[in-house]
Protein backbone atom coordinates (compact mmCIF):
# COMPACT_ATOMS: atom_id res chain seq x y z
CA UNK A 1 0.00 0.00 0.00
CA UNK A 2 1.34 3.41 -0.72
CA UNK A 3 1.36 5.95 2.32
CA UNK A 4 1.34 8.68 -0.21
CA UNK A 5 -1.26 7.75 -2.39
CA UNK A 6 -3.18 6.80 0.87
CA UNK A 7 -2.43 10.41 2.54
CA UNK A 8 -3.41 11.88 -0.80
CA UNK A 9 -6.86 10.10 -0.71
CA UNK A 10 -7.21 11.08 3.57
CA UNK A 11 -6.45 14.55 2.68
CA UNK A 12 -8.97 14.93 -0.16
CA UNK A 13 -11.60 12.83 1.85
CA UNK A 14 -11.03 15.68 4.63
CA UNK A 15 -10.65 18.52 3.00
CA UNK A 16 -12.18 17.95 -0.14
CA UNK A 17 -15.30 16.56 1.33
CA UNK A 18 -15.68 17.53 4.89
CA UNK A 19 -14.47 20.63 4.78
CA UNK A 20 -14.62 22.68 1.16
CA UNK A 21 -17.79 20.37 0.25
CA UNK A 22 -19.43 19.99 3.64
CA UNK A 23 -18.90 23.23 5.55
CA UNK A 24 -17.67 26.48 4.06
CA UNK A 25 -17.58 27.86 7.33
CA UNK A 26 -17.41 31.47 6.12
CA UNK A 27 -20.71 30.90 4.82
CA UNK A 28 -22.49 29.08 7.47
CA UNK A 29 -21.72 32.01 9.95
CA UNK A 30 -23.12 34.32 7.71
CA UNK A 31 -26.66 32.46 6.99
CA UNK A 32 -27.14 30.62 10.41
CA UNK A 33 -26.09 33.13 12.64
CA UNK A 34 -29.41 34.97 12.75
CA UNK A 35 -31.39 31.71 12.55
CA UNK A 36 -29.46 30.55 15.71
CA UNK A 37 -29.13 33.91 17.27
CA UNK A 38 -33.62 33.66 17.11
CA UNK A 39 -33.85 30.24 17.98
CA UNK A 40 -32.68 31.42 21.34
CA UNK A 41 -33.80 34.89 21.30
CA UNK A 42 -37.35 33.03 21.19
CA UNK A 43 -36.88 31.13 23.97
CA UNK A 44 -35.13 33.50 26.26
CA UNK A 45 -36.14 36.55 27.23
CA UNK A 46 -32.87 37.85 28.26
CA UNK A 47 -31.44 39.41 24.82
CA UNK A 48 -27.49 38.90 26.21
CA UNK A 49 -28.30 35.56 27.54
CA UNK A 50 -29.40 34.58 23.79
CA UNK A 51 -25.87 36.29 21.97
CA UNK A 52 -24.11 34.16 24.89
CA UNK A 53 -25.60 30.44 23.54
CA UNK A 54 -25.34 31.33 19.77
CA UNK A 55 -21.66 32.41 21.00
CA UNK A 56 -21.50 28.93 22.45
CA UNK A 57 -22.97 27.38 19.39
CA UNK A 58 -20.42 28.55 16.97
CA UNK A 59 -17.95 28.26 19.24
CA UNK A 60 -18.54 24.48 19.25
CA UNK A 61 -19.67 23.84 16.48
CA UNK A 62 -15.83 25.42 15.84
CA UNK A 63 -14.41 22.69 17.44
CA UNK A 64 -16.48 19.85 15.94
CA UNK A 65 -16.28 20.74 11.81
CA UNK A 66 -14.03 18.17 11.11
CA UNK A 67 -16.57 15.39 12.24
CA UNK A 68 -19.36 17.17 10.48
CA UNK A 69 -21.04 14.68 7.88
CA UNK A 70 -23.12 15.99 4.87
CA UNK A 71 -24.68 12.75 4.14
CA UNK A 72 -26.48 12.95 7.61
CA UNK A 73 -27.68 16.81 7.61
CA UNK A 74 -27.38 20.15 6.43
CA UNK A 75 -25.03 22.30 8.11
CA UNK A 76 -27.75 24.36 9.01
CA UNK A 77 -29.14 21.39 10.36
CA UNK A 78 -25.76 20.20 12.48
CA UNK A 79 -25.73 23.47 13.59
CA UNK A 80 -28.94 23.64 15.26
CA UNK A 81 -28.88 20.76 16.54
CA UNK A 82 -25.97 21.76 18.46
CA UNK A 83 -27.79 24.90 19.51
CA UNK A 84 -30.39 22.31 21.20
CA UNK A 85 -27.91 20.54 22.69
CA UNK A 86 -25.94 24.43 24.31
CA UNK A 87 -29.69 25.07 25.00
CA UNK A 88 -30.47 21.88 26.91
CA UNK A 89 -27.39 22.24 29.06
CA UNK A 90 -28.66 25.90 29.91
CA UNK A 91 -31.70 25.07 31.06
CA UNK A 92 -29.96 22.15 32.97
CA UNK A 93 -27.37 24.25 33.87
CA UNK A 94 -28.37 27.26 35.68
CA UNK A 95 -30.80 30.11 37.14
CA UNK A 96 -33.47 28.44 34.76
CA UNK A 97 -36.35 29.92 36.03
CA UNK A 98 -34.25 33.25 36.57
CA UNK A 99 -33.36 33.81 32.95
CA UNK A 100 -35.96 31.84 30.72
CA UNK A 101 -38.84 33.13 29.49
CA UNK A 102 -39.19 36.69 32.13
CA UNK A 103 -42.68 38.46 33.12
CA UNK A 104 -44.26 40.77 31.29
CA UNK A 105 -42.89 43.48 33.36
CA UNK A 106 -39.49 42.51 33.14
CA UNK A 107 -39.57 42.11 29.24
CA UNK A 108 -40.82 45.08 28.65
CA UNK A 109 -38.13 47.05 31.00
CA UNK A 110 -35.72 45.62 28.85
CA UNK A 111 -36.30 46.62 25.39
CA UNK A 112 -38.03 50.44 26.08
CA UNK A 113 -36.50 53.28 24.72
CA UNK A 114 -39.76 55.03 27.06
CA UNK A 115 -39.56 58.05 24.20
CA UNK A 116 -40.79 55.94 21.17
CA UNK A 117 -44.64 55.17 21.78
CA UNK A 118 -45.00 52.70 19.04
CA UNK A 119 -41.22 51.11 20.12
CA UNK A 120 -43.27 50.53 23.73
CA UNK A 121 -46.46 49.43 22.44
CA UNK A 122 -44.00 47.06 20.19
CA UNK A 123 -42.31 45.70 23.21
CA UNK A 124 -45.40 45.48 25.17
CA UNK A 125 -46.53 43.03 22.40
CA UNK A 126 -43.69 41.06 22.62
CA UNK A 127 -43.57 40.63 26.02
CA UNK A 128 -47.38 39.44 26.03
CA UNK A 129 -46.41 36.93 23.41
CA UNK A 130 -43.30 35.60 25.50
CA UNK A 131 -45.54 35.01 28.54
CA UNK A 132 -47.54 32.78 26.05
CA UNK A 133 -44.89 31.07 25.10
CA UNK A 134 -43.78 30.56 28.22
CA UNK A 135 -46.49 28.66 29.32
CA UNK A 136 -46.22 26.43 26.09
CA UNK A 137 -44.85 22.79 27.12
CA UNK A 138 -41.14 22.35 26.36
CA UNK A 139 -41.61 20.25 23.32
CA UNK A 140 -43.94 22.74 21.56
CA UNK A 141 -41.53 25.73 22.81
CA UNK A 142 -38.85 24.14 20.99
CA UNK A 143 -40.59 23.43 17.81
CA UNK A 144 -41.96 27.46 18.04
CA UNK A 145 -38.36 28.59 17.93
CA UNK A 146 -37.34 26.10 15.79
CA UNK A 147 -40.09 27.51 13.24
CA UNK A 148 -40.23 31.15 13.89
CA UNK A 149 -37.29 32.10 15.27
CA UNK A 150 -34.99 29.88 13.26
CA UNK A 151 -37.09 29.86 10.44
CA UNK A 152 -36.83 25.75 9.77
CA UNK A 153 -38.84 23.79 7.33
CA UNK A 154 -41.37 21.32 9.09
CA UNK A 155 -39.23 18.80 7.55
CA UNK A 156 -36.03 20.11 8.90
CA UNK A 157 -37.58 20.23 12.51
CA UNK A 158 -38.29 16.40 11.65
CA UNK A 159 -35.06 15.55 10.36
CA UNK A 160 -33.55 17.31 13.95
CA UNK A 161 -36.09 16.57 16.64
CA UNK A 162 -37.15 12.92 15.26
CA UNK A 163 -40.34 13.35 15.06
CA UNK A 164 -42.27 12.76 11.87
CA UNK A 165 -43.07 15.56 9.15
CA UNK A 166 -46.86 14.96 9.60
CA UNK A 167 -46.02 14.79 13.39
CA UNK A 168 -44.48 18.23 13.36
CA UNK A 169 -46.84 20.29 11.25
CA UNK A 170 -49.94 19.01 13.34
CA UNK A 171 -48.43 19.78 16.58
CA UNK A 172 -47.15 23.05 15.22
CA UNK A 173 -50.78 23.81 14.18
CA UNK A 174 -52.48 22.76 17.27
CA UNK A 175 -49.63 24.70 18.52
CA UNK A 176 -50.67 27.96 16.44
CA UNK A 177 -53.87 27.70 16.58
CA UNK A 178 -54.32 27.68 20.92
CA UNK A 179 -51.60 30.33 20.67
CA UNK A 180 -53.52 32.62 18.49
CA UNK A 181 -56.67 32.16 20.61
CA UNK A 182 -54.96 33.10 23.80
CA UNK A 183 -53.62 35.90 21.60
CA UNK A 184 -56.80 37.67 20.95
CA UNK A 185 -58.19 36.94 24.12
CA UNK A 186 -55.53 39.15 25.34
CA UNK A 187 -55.97 41.92 22.56
CA UNK A 188 -59.87 42.22 23.58
CA UNK B 1 -53.36 29.89 9.50
CA UNK B 2 -52.57 33.18 10.49
CA UNK B 3 -49.36 32.91 12.23
CA UNK B 4 -47.67 36.31 11.46
CA UNK B 5 -48.06 37.77 15.10
CA UNK B 6 -45.70 34.54 16.08
CA UNK B 7 -42.84 36.74 13.90
CA UNK B 8 -42.98 39.92 15.85
CA UNK B 9 -40.03 38.01 17.90
CA UNK B 10 -37.50 38.21 15.76
CA UNK B 11 -34.41 40.27 15.89
CA UNK B 12 -31.07 40.87 14.66
CA UNK B 13 -28.30 40.31 16.86
CA UNK B 14 -25.88 43.49 17.70
CA UNK B 15 -23.13 44.22 14.97
CA UNK B 16 -20.54 44.05 17.46
CA UNK B 17 -21.30 40.94 18.61
CA UNK B 18 -21.64 39.11 15.70
CA UNK B 19 -18.18 41.37 14.76
CA UNK B 20 -16.54 40.26 17.91
CA UNK B 21 -17.59 36.25 17.78
CA UNK B 22 -16.33 36.44 13.99
CA UNK B 23 -12.97 36.96 14.85
CA UNK B 24 -12.55 34.50 17.26
CA UNK B 25 -12.64 32.37 14.19
CA UNK B 26 -9.88 32.10 12.05
CA UNK B 27 -10.26 33.53 8.81
CA UNK B 28 -10.13 31.10 6.10
CA UNK B 29 -8.03 33.01 4.21
CA UNK B 30 -5.60 33.53 7.31
CA UNK B 31 -5.45 29.78 7.35
CA UNK B 32 -2.96 30.37 4.00
CA UNK B 33 -0.30 31.29 6.60
CA UNK B 34 -0.03 27.94 8.58
CA UNK B 35 3.76 27.35 9.66
CA UNK B 36 3.93 23.50 8.53
CA UNK B 37 3.68 22.18 5.08
CA UNK B 38 0.75 19.78 5.29
CA UNK B 39 2.38 17.07 3.42
CA UNK B 40 5.64 17.33 5.92
CA UNK B 41 4.04 15.86 8.92
CA UNK B 42 1.90 13.39 6.36
CA UNK B 43 5.58 11.86 5.13
CA UNK B 44 7.01 11.60 8.68
CA UNK B 45 4.14 9.73 9.83
CA UNK B 46 3.99 7.80 6.59
CA UNK B 47 7.34 6.49 6.87
CA UNK B 48 6.82 5.96 10.85
CA UNK B 49 3.74 3.95 10.30
CA UNK B 50 5.72 2.09 7.79
CA UNK B 51 8.40 1.00 9.85
CA UNK B 52 5.89 0.37 12.80
CA UNK B 53 3.79 -1.50 9.83
CA UNK B 54 6.73 -3.57 9.35
CA UNK B 55 7.55 -4.42 13.02
CA UNK B 56 3.93 -5.83 13.88
CA UNK B 57 3.42 -7.56 11.18
CA UNK B 58 6.95 -9.88 11.58
CA UNK B 59 5.71 -9.93 15.03
CA UNK B 60 2.12 -11.23 14.25
CA UNK B 61 3.27 -13.65 11.56
CA UNK B 62 5.21 -14.97 13.86
CA UNK B 63 1.97 -15.37 16.50
CA UNK B 64 -1.11 -15.78 14.49
CA UNK B 65 -2.18 -17.65 10.92
CA UNK B 66 -5.19 -15.29 11.18
CA UNK B 67 -3.16 -12.74 11.32
CA UNK B 68 -1.15 -13.56 8.78
CA UNK B 69 -4.17 -13.61 6.71
CA UNK B 70 -4.94 -9.93 7.50
CA UNK B 71 -1.96 -8.77 6.10
CA UNK B 72 -1.72 -11.39 3.16
CA UNK B 73 -3.62 -8.64 1.38
CA UNK B 74 -4.37 -9.37 -2.63
CA UNK B 75 -3.36 -6.23 -5.02
CA UNK B 76 -5.31 -5.51 -8.06
CA UNK B 77 -4.00 -4.18 -11.83
CA UNK B 78 -7.09 -1.65 -12.99
CA UNK B 79 -6.11 0.46 -15.79
CA UNK B 80 -2.84 0.32 -15.02
CA UNK B 81 -2.70 1.82 -11.56
CA UNK B 82 -2.39 -1.02 -8.60
CA UNK B 83 -4.80 -0.78 -5.91
CA UNK B 84 -4.39 -3.07 -2.50
CA UNK B 85 -7.80 -4.96 -1.83
CA UNK B 86 -8.18 -4.96 2.21
CA UNK B 87 -10.91 -6.59 3.93
CA UNK B 88 -10.56 -3.96 7.07
CA UNK B 89 -9.67 -0.64 8.08
CA UNK B 90 -5.86 -0.23 6.83
CA UNK B 91 -3.89 -0.06 10.10
CA UNK B 92 -1.46 2.77 10.88
CA UNK B 93 -0.78 5.68 12.28
CA UNK B 94 -0.99 8.04 9.77
CA UNK B 95 -4.86 7.37 8.99
CA UNK B 96 -5.49 9.16 11.51
CA UNK B 97 -3.49 12.18 12.58
CA UNK B 98 -3.12 14.53 9.89
CA UNK B 99 -4.87 17.59 10.75
CA UNK B 100 -3.79 20.28 8.34
CA UNK B 101 -5.76 23.70 6.70
CA UNK B 102 -5.45 24.54 3.01
CA UNK B 103 -5.25 27.84 1.57
CA UNK B 104 -8.40 29.10 -0.24
CA UNK B 105 -7.18 30.94 -3.35
CA UNK B 106 -9.40 31.49 -6.74
CA UNK B 107 -9.48 29.64 -9.60
CA UNK B 108 -8.17 31.91 -11.82
CA UNK B 109 -4.91 32.39 -9.07
CA UNK B 110 -4.96 28.86 -9.59
CA UNK B 111 -5.05 28.86 -13.37
CA UNK B 112 -2.58 31.66 -13.62
CA UNK B 113 0.09 30.24 -11.23
CA UNK B 114 -0.29 26.64 -11.22
CA UNK B 115 3.16 24.47 -11.75
CA UNK B 116 1.67 21.86 -13.71
CA UNK B 117 -1.09 22.27 -16.82
CA UNK B 118 -4.69 22.11 -15.26
CA UNK B 119 -7.53 21.09 -17.44
CA UNK B 120 -10.63 22.05 -15.54
CA UNK B 121 -14.06 20.16 -17.33
CA UNK B 122 -15.76 21.97 -19.65
CA UNK B 123 -19.26 20.19 -18.54
CA UNK B 124 -21.01 20.80 -14.74
CA UNK B 125 -24.10 18.40 -14.61
CA UNK B 126 -27.24 20.77 -14.60
CA UNK B 127 -27.29 22.68 -11.58
CA UNK B 128 -23.68 22.46 -10.79
CA UNK B 129 -21.64 25.80 -10.70
CA UNK B 130 -17.66 26.37 -10.24
CA UNK B 131 -17.21 28.21 -7.22
CA UNK B 132 -14.46 29.99 -8.53
CA UNK B 133 -13.78 31.67 -5.41
CA UNK B 134 -13.09 28.53 -3.37
CA UNK B 135 -10.50 26.33 -4.11
CA UNK B 136 -8.64 24.49 -1.76
CA UNK B 137 -4.42 25.00 -2.09
CA UNK B 138 -2.18 22.44 -0.55
CA UNK B 139 1.50 23.38 0.20
CA UNK B 140 3.65 21.45 -2.06
CA UNK B 141 6.68 19.79 -0.43
CA UNK B 142 9.69 21.04 -0.30
CA UNK B 143 11.30 21.67 -3.15
CA UNK B 144 8.80 19.69 -5.20
CA UNK B 145 6.30 22.57 -6.53
CA UNK B 146 4.70 20.33 -8.26
CA UNK B 147 2.99 18.21 -5.66
CA UNK B 148 0.60 20.93 -5.27
CA UNK B 149 -2.80 19.90 -4.89
CA UNK B 150 -5.50 21.42 -5.70
CA UNK B 151 -9.83 20.67 -4.94
CA UNK B 152 -12.21 22.69 -6.84
CA UNK B 153 -15.61 22.61 -6.10
CA UNK B 154 -18.85 22.80 -8.00
CA UNK B 155 -21.71 23.36 -6.06
CA UNK B 156 -25.07 21.52 -6.38
CA UNK B 157 -28.79 22.07 -5.19
CA UNK B 158 -28.07 19.47 -2.86
CA UNK B 159 -24.21 18.47 -2.83
CA UNK B 160 -21.38 19.67 -4.12
CA UNK B 161 -18.53 17.71 -6.36
CA UNK B 162 -15.01 18.36 -5.86
CA UNK B 163 -12.20 18.02 -8.33
CA UNK B 164 -8.80 17.34 -6.98
CA UNK B 165 -5.81 17.83 -9.19
CA UNK B 166 -1.99 16.53 -8.53
CA UNK B 167 1.30 17.41 -10.59
CA UNK B 168 3.23 14.62 -8.57
CA UNK B 169 1.10 11.87 -8.01
CA UNK B 170 2.27 8.55 -9.41
CA UNK B 171 -0.43 6.93 -11.04
CA UNK B 172 0.56 3.36 -11.35
CA UNK B 173 0.32 3.04 -7.13
CA UNK B 174 -3.70 3.15 -6.45
CA UNK B 175 -4.57 3.29 -2.97
CA UNK B 176 -6.25 1.06 -0.45
CA UNK B 177 -9.79 -0.38 -1.33
CA UNK B 178 -12.49 -2.29 -0.23
CA UNK B 179 -13.34 -5.92 -2.55
CA UNK B 180 -15.03 -5.29 -5.32
CA UNK B 181 -15.14 -1.13 -4.65
CA UNK B 182 -12.89 -0.58 -8.49
CA UNK B 183 -13.38 -0.59 -11.67
CA UNK B 184 -12.52 0.28 -14.96
CA UNK B 185 -14.29 2.90 -17.07
CA UNK B 186 -13.74 4.53 -20.31
CA UNK B 187 -14.25 8.39 -21.11
CA UNK B 188 -15.09 9.44 -23.93
CA UNK B 189 -11.86 10.12 -25.65
CA UNK B 190 -10.86 6.08 -24.80
CA UNK B 191 -8.92 7.30 -21.91
CA UNK B 192 -9.30 4.63 -19.31
CA UNK B 193 -10.27 5.55 -16.00
CA UNK B 194 -11.10 4.33 -12.47
CA UNK B 195 -14.21 4.22 -10.41
CA UNK B 196 -13.93 3.40 -6.97
CA UNK B 197 -17.07 3.19 -4.94
CA UNK B 198 -17.03 4.15 -1.41
CA UNK B 199 -14.17 5.45 0.99
CA UNK B 200 -12.50 4.46 4.33
CA UNK B 201 -14.95 6.27 6.68
CA UNK B 202 -12.60 7.68 9.28
CA UNK B 203 -15.34 8.20 11.80
CA UNK B 204 -16.19 4.32 11.80
CA UNK B 205 -12.93 2.44 10.72
CA UNK B 206 -14.33 0.98 8.28
CA UNK B 207 -15.22 0.58 4.34
CA UNK B 208 -18.73 2.73 3.82
CA UNK B 209 -19.71 2.45 -0.21
CA UNK B 210 -22.49 4.94 0.09
CA UNK B 211 -20.67 8.15 1.39
CA UNK B 212 -18.52 8.66 -2.16
CA UNK B 213 -17.59 7.81 -5.34
CA UNK B 214 -14.42 9.02 -6.95
CA UNK B 215 -13.53 9.17 -10.72
CA UNK B 216 -9.49 9.15 -11.27
CA UNK B 217 -8.00 9.60 -14.42
CA UNK B 218 -4.95 11.12 -15.98
CA UNK B 219 -3.73 13.68 -18.61
CA UNK B 220 -0.60 14.99 -19.33
CA UNK B 221 0.91 13.18 -16.18
CA UNK B 222 -1.53 15.21 -14.01
CA UNK B 223 -3.57 12.99 -11.84
CA UNK B 224 -7.52 13.81 -11.53
CA UNK B 225 -9.90 12.25 -9.05
CA UNK B 226 -13.40 13.87 -8.94
CA UNK B 227 -15.33 13.18 -5.61
CA UNK B 228 -19.41 12.79 -6.01
CA UNK B 229 -22.21 11.39 -3.56
CA UNK B 230 -22.40 7.80 -3.89
CA UNK B 231 -25.96 8.03 -5.52
CA UNK B 232 -24.42 10.59 -7.99
CA UNK B 233 -24.76 9.43 -11.97
CA UNK B 234 -21.56 7.62 -12.66
CA UNK B 235 -22.37 8.27 -16.64
CA UNK B 236 -22.37 12.08 -15.45
CA UNK B 237 -19.24 11.85 -14.09
CA UNK B 238 -17.49 10.20 -16.74
CA UNK B 239 -19.11 13.67 -19.00
CA UNK B 240 -17.19 16.05 -16.79
CA UNK B 241 -13.44 13.43 -16.80
CA UNK B 242 -14.22 13.41 -20.53
CA UNK B 243 -14.92 17.08 -20.89
CA UNK B 244 -10.97 17.75 -19.79
CA UNK B 245 -10.14 16.41 -22.78
CA UNK B 246 -12.45 18.80 -25.17
CA UNK B 247 -10.12 21.33 -26.89
CA UNK B 248 -11.94 24.30 -24.48
CA UNK B 249 -10.80 22.97 -21.58
CA UNK B 250 -9.59 25.70 -19.34
CA UNK B 251 -5.97 25.16 -18.64
CA UNK B 252 -3.17 26.75 -16.99
CA UNK B 253 -0.35 28.79 -18.84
Amino acid sequence: MDAHVRTLRRLLLRSGMEQAQALDWDALFQDELPRVFNFFRYRLADRDAAHDLTAATFERAWRQRHHFDPQRAQPGTWLLGIARNVWREYVRGQEREARRLAPLEAASNQANPPHLVERLVAAEEQARLRALLAQLPEREQELIALKYGAGLTNRQIAALTGLSESNVGTILHRTVRKLRRQWEETHE
Amino acid sequence: MNDRFLYQLREDPDPEFVRALRGRFPSVSDKAAHPVAPWISGWRLAAASLVALLALSLILFALSPGARALLQSTTVEIAGRVYTILDAYPQGPNLETRETEPEIVTVEDVLAHSPYPIHLPTYAPPGYELRHDHVLKHAPLPHQPQSHVYVFVWRGPENNLSLMTCGACPWEQGEAVAPCAVEEVTLANGQPAVLVRGGWYLNEHRWRPDIVTTLTWRRDNVLYQLLAPSDFPVDELIRMASSTFEAGARQTD
